[in-house]
């Protein structure tokens, strides 16, 4: 049952998944002609200045700030928002699995997904800016990327979670904690700024468990 | 069961955001501007000034014996402050204590020092650029390497992402010669070339001692500084000035303050604190300058709610202090309502310029919060499930928000 679950989630992702894997391969290869040309236009030491001192690559690879975002949000649209039209959710949970399962594993699986491209985007990024600068630039920009990532799965599970709820007023109050979860995510300002970092992995960690009252309160119909 | 943990979860999410939100919204709405007197010494009167900002363009200017002055005669008072435009007005005084007043004599005199919490430990990225101290030209030349220390000493070559092994050698060498101990723990240099010229850096070895790194005519220098290596060298902060009488500062984890000083680096502690401890120096959370004038020397450490003035003359005496104080956060009106309402904030800002998730909580006066909090549920909302409560007792407004829109389902 399980891996028919799977195998429906799969054709539902599948174009999104390839979309957003052409997307990251472009932005890589985007990032480097654009590191290069400011390597040719202000010098190589003089970048690296700018890099150091005024966190130009946080400006270069806006890219993986907006991708993850960008993935979380466009899976769960195309994983959940079929199942909530005309309520053809009520079809699944006519399976012979328990509804519980059945969502996990639909937001599992769609977050494995998220979770690829987020590492395929942390090795490119690694791999590209290591072209061009030392160890010491490269750590600090993918410990950066980190809040984002957390950013990206953030807005997966929470707007898997509004889609499922059935009642809009609901929608509306978790959309508004929805934008301060992610929102706590995007307050850097400079290279690897953030600390206590565990807090805001837990917080993310701890979003996948919503989902299943969304589910609860539409099989029981509440509005 | 995984029904009811679920709801907890978007309830502590709730929270979460509100505890993030509400209270900073509220601080935006009610919080008034606290108008702060800035606090000067007069060496013309030998008494300690102010002014006091009133919005509007009013400010008041005070001597702390209750003395108004008109904005000309406070600027007269600080000669050295506002000798540009007492210069203009054609009165600035000949000397004043022995001291011949012009303006070029004056900015020849004075040097101003700071330390912020920002400026103590900030997310930076190690790498580190090396001037030549005595290169040919009028102003410093920007070098086209770059160099990293920690378990060793390697200049990087931006255009090809390579180590130059030769320079890097010359270095290394130069360091372990005059007995330098990798890995380095702190390198500090002054990293401009808008300044005089260049001392370049000094860092601290793994032994706790401290080195003097420079590179004249692109020949590395190092020297023991010979500074004592039980001294808690927290920071260290370099500022070259023509007055050459100290390379910069060094910051302990006491929150101690030494000039490090060109007499073969003898270190002269600077006072930190006046007669009240209360006011002393804690680099966490305050500011601290010091105005090194021609006559005198002023040492100010500002925090919330007080601003302290220590004067010294020029052997470092001590001859005068002050502490102006003013209604620090937490005792004004709007803080203080916040302090009820809710029972903790949670804040990512950090004055040392991280982002830290932290929580800041408000103990007895949250409790009333949290009281009124539970009699509202008790009175407006009965036949919950019992954790509901408990939710509420330990988070209070939020936890009642929470528990109020997301109704339980069973």
């Amino acid at each position: 049952m399980l891996k028919a679950i799977l195998y429906k989630e799969w054709i539902k992702l599948r174009w999104a998944v390839i979309v957003i894997a052409a997307l990251t391969v472009l932005s890589l290869a985007y990032t480097i002609g654009m590191i290069n040309y400011y390597v040719e236009f202000q010098g190589a030491f003089q970048n690296w200045m700018y890099v150091i001192g005024k966190s130009l690559l946080l400006k270069n690879i806006v890219f993986v700030k907006v991708l993850p975002l960008i993935t979380g949000l466009a899976f769960a649209l195309i994983q959940f928002v079929p199942e909530m039209t005309n309520k053809r959710m009520r079809l699944s949970y006519h399976l012979p699995i328990s509804e519980k399962k059945l969502l996990i594993s639909s937001a599992g699986f769609g977050y494995m997904f998220l979770l690829a491209e987020i590492v395929f985007l942390f090795f490119g990024l690694w791999m590209v800016i290591s072209m061009t600068y030392p160890t010491e630039i490269v750590t600090k920009v993918l410990m950066s990327t980190i809040p984002w990532f957390l950013g990206g799965s953030a807005i997966y599970f929470m707007t898997a979670f509004i889609i499922l709820e059935p009642s809009w007023i609901y929608r509306i109050i978790y959309a508004v904690i929805s934008y301060g979860l992610i929102e706590l995510n995007f307050r850097a300002s400079t290279y690897d700024q953030y600390q206590n970092l565990w807090a805001l992995i837990l917080i993310v960690a701890v979003m996948p468990l919503t989902v299943m009252f969304a589910g609860h309160r539409f099989r029981r119909g509440t509005k | 069961m995984l029904n009811k943990i679920s709801r907890y979860t978007i309830i502590l999410l709730m929270v979460i955001v509100s505890a993030l939100y509400l209270p900073d919204f509220f601080s935006m709405l009610f919080d008034k501007k606290e108008n702060t007197p800035r606090l000067s010494y007069s060496s013309v009167i030998d008494e300690f000034v102010y002014t006091k900002y009133y919005g509007m363009g009013q400010i008041d200017y005070m001597d702390i014996k209750g003395n108004n002055y008109s904005e000309r005669e406070y600027y007269k008072l600080l000669p050295f402050m506002h000798y540009a435009n007492l210069e203009k007005w054609g009165e600035l005084p000949l000397t004043l204590k022995g001291f011949e007043m012009t303006s070029k004599n004056i900015r020849q005199n004075s040097q101003m020092v700071r330390i912020q919490p920002k400026d103590i430990d900030p997310p930076t990225v190690p790498l580190n650029i090396m001037f030549e101290a005595e290169g040919d030209y009028a102003s410093l030349q920007i070098p086209d390497d770059i160099f990293r220390i920690s378990n060793t000493i390697e200049f990087l070559d931006p255009a090809s992402n390579s180590v130059l092994e030769e320079k890097s050698h010359k270095f290394q060498e130069a360091m372990l010669a005059a007995g330098f101990t990798f890995p380095a723990k702190l390198a500090a240099a002054n990293q401009t070339n808008r300044k005089p010229f260049d001392e370049g850096y000094f860092i601290k070895d793994a032994t706790n001692k401290i080195f003097h790194l420079k590179m004249i005519k692109d020949e590395p220098v190092c020297v023991n500084t010979g500074i004592d290596t039980k001294l808690k060298v927290r920071q260290i902060f370099i500022s070259e000035n023509m007055r050459k009488e100290f390379y910069g500062w060094i910051l302990t984890e006491d929150n101690d303050l030494y000039l490090i000083t060109y007499d073969d680096y003898k270190l002269r502690q600077i006072p930190t604190g006046g007669n009240n401890a209360k006011y002393d120096y804690v680099a966490n959370e305050m500011t601290i300058r010091f105005y090194i004038y021609p006559v005198d020397k002023h040492i100010n450490i500002s925090g919330d709610g007080f601003s302290q003035l220590i004067i010294l003359n020029n052997d470092f005496k001590k001859i005068a202090e002050h502490v102006e104080t003013w209604t620090p956060y937490d005792k004004r009106p709007a803080p203080i309502v916040k302090s009820f309402l809710f029972p903790f904030e949670l804040s990512t800002y950090d004055p040392m310029q991280y982002v830290k998730l932290q929580m800041d909580i408000f103990w007895w006066h949250g409790l009333i919060g949290i009281a009124v909090s539970l009699l509202a549920l008790l009175l407006f909302s009965r036949k919950r499930p019992w954790f509901d409560y408990v939710v509420v007792l330990f988070t209070g407004v939020f936890g009642l928000i929470g528990v109020l829109l997301i109704k339980p389902e069973d």
